[in-house]
């Protein structure tokens, strides 16, 4: 028991220990209780502090957030602007990077371009340079031929000297002429209106003035007397001189004398003159024609740009590329067209480069433009080939040979039908030329091509028509007549002068102008007259036109002739070039000619 | 004739012959076919007209329309440079050697050109035309064809006389129409022409050889059947694209179709016919097109390309052999740098620009110069030799020419027959009569025999 009261005991005094240790510990844990709960509100105080302090942050943080948001929105916008700008520049870069590449290319082109060039330019060089060589050597070869001709271009430049002197007046003349003309033409503009409405033949006499010096005239080409002749005259010649177109009595060397003549109309002959070549006075007739007939249309090959012999020129710039044109290269094409355009109502004037290259039109012109009157019958009227003019340069020019210096008219003049006509001179070639266009047959002109340039004379400035199928006595004689046409008339001029010295004869000299049909009642009377006849043309002797004529005069004047009739013709041959002057008819073959009939 | 007019009325004679080529309804190969009837099955989808056997019927009305068609493409190997286009082809089937002569050749002619020009200008000959830009097509066909194959050329083709044998002094002679001119004094200079290099003596008149050449092939086709064992000839003819607007042109592509003739024609398509461009010239696909209405083989060139012309040629020439027998054409296409002719100053119709710059762009000569160079078969130095060497042959041969006399005054008279007429020996008598009788009028030193020269020989 003792021992259970001792436990007792002990455990009261333990838990009396445990009390008084619990109540301290009590008294601990309020005290600490009461320091927490201090602390407790000192927490609290700082929570509600710090949820202050937080609501305030977060208040802050929201309003950067909605700033920032907002800012990010105008950063993304700004970031798309960029983009934007970005792919405009890059594609601006990609377009310049192309532009780039292509110009480089260009550049490396233009590059090599100019290497090449550089590289032909010194070969040019080179080239000119062996050119240059070269010239010299000719050059040098040249000289001792050079120093005999200098003589005689002293002298020619005395010629020269005067000529330019007697020009410097004519252009001055011309000046002042140009400045009528041009009133005179400001005239005709208002006058055009009723000159339509006159009837053709009054039309065709208006006096229309068609200044050719308005036009510029290109003499750039190379002049045909650089050629080298290939035969010269002797220096002993008497006889077979060059013709010296300056002084030939054929040539109307004053406007008097041109203006003089009675075949003109009235009003030609009342206006002035102009100083032509036959190409010039050919270009001023095309454009009087294309002037005042709206029918009228010149073609033919290279005939734009004024055609190989310049006839043509500024006429398709004057006139429109509509009436005045180049046709393909095809003579045969050229005819046909022209026949048919005639055929319809128009004034075809069909230009043939060379009378050397219309064999190929031929059949045309035999088959066709000749016979379409005939055949049309009771429907001639408007159904012929009238108004059709076939122009071709002809003759020989020195230096053409076989295919530049035929003449073959009377492969022409063998065909009914046809007009064939040869004008010997500026003034000649326009009179007949307007007449051609005016007629009512298809006429076929054969330009003597080497009087081009070499034929000078004051033509009348207005339109005027000569007659066709008319012959023209060019001087009258009693002892003999001497009949031809073209060029050839130069050279019988020369023969008869010649003979008229030398012998005491007095020779008529007759210019044929249209050789089919031609005037048979001129020639036989003149040689009715005279008693004798010579026959002088370049074409082939057999069957040319001078056995035609000689067999009219024989058949016509048989028992009034006194000498069998002479044809100084070219020889049965074709035209060999360096044979030329052999085979033309020249000075002394026709003056030896006209001593056969005299003293016969 | 008079069929022809009875069944030709006039209105059809006087419409322009005008045909326009339909290369799209060409057949292949030309096949002489006789068409015994007219007549066609039922439903038959083809027209049996024996003047289109192959045309099917169509409910479409659509016409035919050049102008939408595309142009024919020109064969070239070369380019500007020299190099060759096509990378994968073999090279082309040349010796160096026959490379050079034809460069020499082209050099020559060129060369020769200068010096001429520059003669007539000072008045040593009275004509001269040159071929400048065009020598790679004469010299380059030429080398195409068997040495005794007829030629029929315009007078542009001057490379082919320097490739086939033609010596400075032969060219010179002819020039200066001396007593050694093979044309005895008669023809314009450039007028050449060769019995043993098989060349036809040139003649002015644009585009009669045409026809000719058709004429020729004809002959020699029936020559070579004859002669199966000897070489089998063909003949080659030139022209400019002004002559094929001639009817002899169009006449001869037809009649050579029909007859199947081996002929080769070369058209060199220049763009000029004096001042005339080729606009106004023609219209269609050029030349070419001409050839394709025919039916006749074509193919169109780079004529600054002389290996295309003559790989082209060679090729033609055995086209030409096939079938027994047909023509073919070929347009090469180049532009003509010089005047037409020492009488032409093309400046009046054409910009001096224009020139300078084909000059510029492209040439035949150079085109094979940068092509040997870049074979290295050829060098500046080669060059300078080549062109010092040909100008002082030339040279030689000028002045050995021009100091020539003419040949004799009957030459005149001799050659229009065979035998001199007997009007032709009374001329001849009278003209050495009045001679005689005027002596001071006639000048005839220059010309072998002097008056003698027109007296009769025996014959």
């Amino acid at each position: 028991m003792k021992q259970m009261e001792a436990a007792a005991t002990e455990k009261e005094e333990q838990f009396q220990d445990d009390m008084a240790a619990e109540i301290a510990r009590r008294e601990q844990a309020e005290s600490t209780a009461a320091d927490r709960n201090i602390t407790i509100s000192q927490l609290e105080e700082q929570l509600r502090n710090l949820e202050e302090t937080m609501q305030e942050t977060i208040q802050d943080r929201e309003s950067t957030i909605t700033e920032q948001a907002a800012r990010a929105n105008g950063l993304e916008r700004d970031v798309e602007d960029l983009r934007g700008t970005l792919d405009v520049v890059r594609n601006e870069y990609e377009q310049i990077k192309e532009d780039s590449r292509d110009r480089i290319a260009d550049l490396e082109d233009t590059v090599a371009e100019l290497r090449d060039s550089v590289a032909n330019h010194v070969q040019t060089i080179k080239d000119l340079q062996e050119q240059a060589r070269t010239t010299a050597e000719l050059h040098a070869s040249a000289i001792d031929d050079r120093d005999t001709k200098i003589a005689a271009l002293n002298h020619d430049m005395f010629t020269a000297h005067s000529d330019i002197k007697r020009l410097e007046a004519e252009k001055a003349s011309l000046e002042r002429r140009v400045e009528s003309e041009a009133e005179q033409m400001l005239e005709l503009q208002a006058n055009k209106d009723d000159e339509i409405a006159l009837d053709t033949m009054s039309v065709l006499r208006r006096s229309f003035v068609v200044p050719f010096h308005h036009r510029p005239v290109s003499l750039n080409r190379p002049s045909p007397h650089l050629y080298r002749a290939y035969s010269s005259h002797p220096q002993t010649a008497r006889l077979n001189l060059p013709t010296d177109f300056s002084t030939t009595p054929l040539l109307h060397h004053t406007a008097k004398s041109a203006l003089s003549n009675l075949e003109l109309s009235s009003e030609a002959r009342n206006g002035t003159t102009a100083r032509q070549n036959l190409f010039q006075a050919i270009n001023s007739a095309l454009a009087h024609a294309l002037w005042r007939d709206p029918r009228v249309l010149l073609f033919g090959e290279d005939v734009a740009f004024g055609g190989v012999f310049r006839c043509s020129m500024g006429l398709a710039s004057e006139f429109g590329e509509d009436r005045v044109f180049n046709t393909p290269l095809s003579e045969q094409g050229i005819v046909g067209f022209a026949i048919g355009a005639a055929m319809e109502g128009m004034r075809p004037v069909a230009e043939i480069q060379f009378a050397d290259y219309v064999y190929p039109a031929f059949d045309q012109l035999v088959n066709e433009a000749a016979k379409v009157r005939f055949r049309a019958g009771v429907n001639a009227e408007s159904m012929s080939a009238g108004g059709l003019v076939v122009r071709m340069p002809t003759g020989g020019v020195g230096h053409g040979a076989l295919y530049h210096s035929q003449s073959p008219e009377s492969l022409f003049t063998h065909i009914p039908g046809l007009r064939v006509v040869i004008p010997r001179s500026p003034i000649q070639a326009k009179g007949l030329l307007l007449s051609a266009i005016a007629c009512n047959d298809p006429v076929v002109i054969l330009e003597p091509k080497i009087l081009y340039r070499a034929s000078v004379e004051h033509v009348p400035a207005e339109a005027y028509e000569l007659p066709l199928s008319k012959a023209e006595v060019l001087k009258d004689g009693t002892d003999a007549t001497i009949i031809s046409y073209g060029t050839s008339l130069y050279t019988c001029s020369s023969a008869v002068e010649a003979a008229e010295k030398d012998l005491g004869c007095k020779l008529e000299l007759i210019d044929l102008r249209t050789i089919y049909p031609w005037d048979r009642s001129t020639v036989i009377d003149s040689v009715r007259k005279t008693g004798k006849a010579i026959v002088v043309h370049e074409s082939m002797v057999n069957a040319g036109v001078g056995a035609e004529v000689a067999a009219t005069i024989q058949e016509s004047c048989f028992l009034r002739l006194e000498a069998p009739v002479q044809r100084v013709c070219g020889w049965s041959t074709h035209m060999g070039l360096v044979y030329e002057r052999f085979n033309i008819p020249d000075v002394a073959r026709i003056y030896d000619a006209i001593r056969t009939v005299l003293d016969y | 004739m008079f069929a022809r007019h009875f069944t030709q009325p006039l209105r059809q004679a006087l419409k322009p012959s005008v045909t326009y080529p339909f290369p799209w309804l060409a057949t292949t190969a030309p096949q002489i076919v006789r068409w015994n009837s007219v007549s066609q099955k039922p439903g038959s989808d083809h027209v049996l007209f024996p003047g289109a056997v192959n045309s099917k019927f169509t409910t479409t009305l659509d016409f035919e329309r050049p102008t939408q068609k595309k142009a024919m493409p020109t064969y070239r190997i070369l380019d500007q440079d020299g190099a060759i286009v096509d990378k994968d082809r073999d090279p082309p089937d040349i010796s160096d050697a026959e490379l050079l002569k034809m460069y020499k050749d082209m050099v020559t002619v060129s060369i020769m050109d200068l010096i001429m020009f520059d003669a007539q200008r000072q008045g040593r000959i009275s004509f001269y035309m040159v071929s400048a830009g065009e020598e790679g097509i004469a010299v380059g066909s030429a080398s195409a064809l068997h040495p005794s194959d007829p030629i029929f050329a315009q007078y542009r083709e001057t490379g082919i006389f320097a490739y086939r044998g033609f010596k400075p002094a032969d060219f010179m002679n002819q020039l200066f129409a001396n007593r050694l001119d093979p044309g005895l004094g008669r023809n314009m200079p450039v007028h050449y022409g060769s019995a043993e290099l098989h060349i036809h003596t040139i003649s002015s008149p644009l585009a009669t050889q045409i026809p000719h050449a058709a004429g020729a092939a004809y002959a020699v086709k029936m020559q070579n059947a004859r002669n199966p064992t000897e070489e089998q000839r063909v003949v080659a003819c030139y022209f400019g694209e002004g002559a094929a607007s001639e009817g002899d042109f169009h006449a001869a592509l037809n009649i050579a179709a029909t007859r199947s003739c081996p002929v080769v024609f070369i058209c060199r398509n220049n763009g000029y016919a004096i001042s005339t461009p080729t606009l106004e010239q023609y219209r269609g696909d050029g030349i070419a097109s001409r050839g394709v209405g025919y039916g006749i083989d074509t193919i169109r060139v780079d004529g600054n390309d002389i290996l295309a012309v003559r790989e082209v040629t060679k090729r033609a020439r055995d086209m030409c052999l096939e079938d027994g027998g047909k023509p073919v054409l070929i347009e090469a296409m180049s532009y003509r740098v010089s005047h037409h002719s020492t009488s032409d100053d093309s400046f009046a119709y054409r910009a001096k620009v224009e020139v300078e710059d084909w000059k510029r762009r492209d040439n035949p000569i150079t085109r094979l110069r940068k092509w040997m160079e870049g074979k290295g078969i050829w060098n500046d130095q080669q060059e300078k030799e080549l062109r010092s060497n040909s100008r002082k042959e030339i040279l030689d041969a000028f002045k050995a020419a021009e100091k020539e006399k003419r040949p004799p005054l009957r030459n005149m008279m001799e050659g229009i027959y065979e035998h001199l007429t007997e009007e032709q020996r009374e001329q001849m008598k009278k003209m050495k009569e009045v001679i005689e009788k005027y002596p001071d009028e006639y000048d005839v030193s220059g010309y072998e025999e002097g008056v003698e020269g027109l007296d009769v020989r025996k014959q």
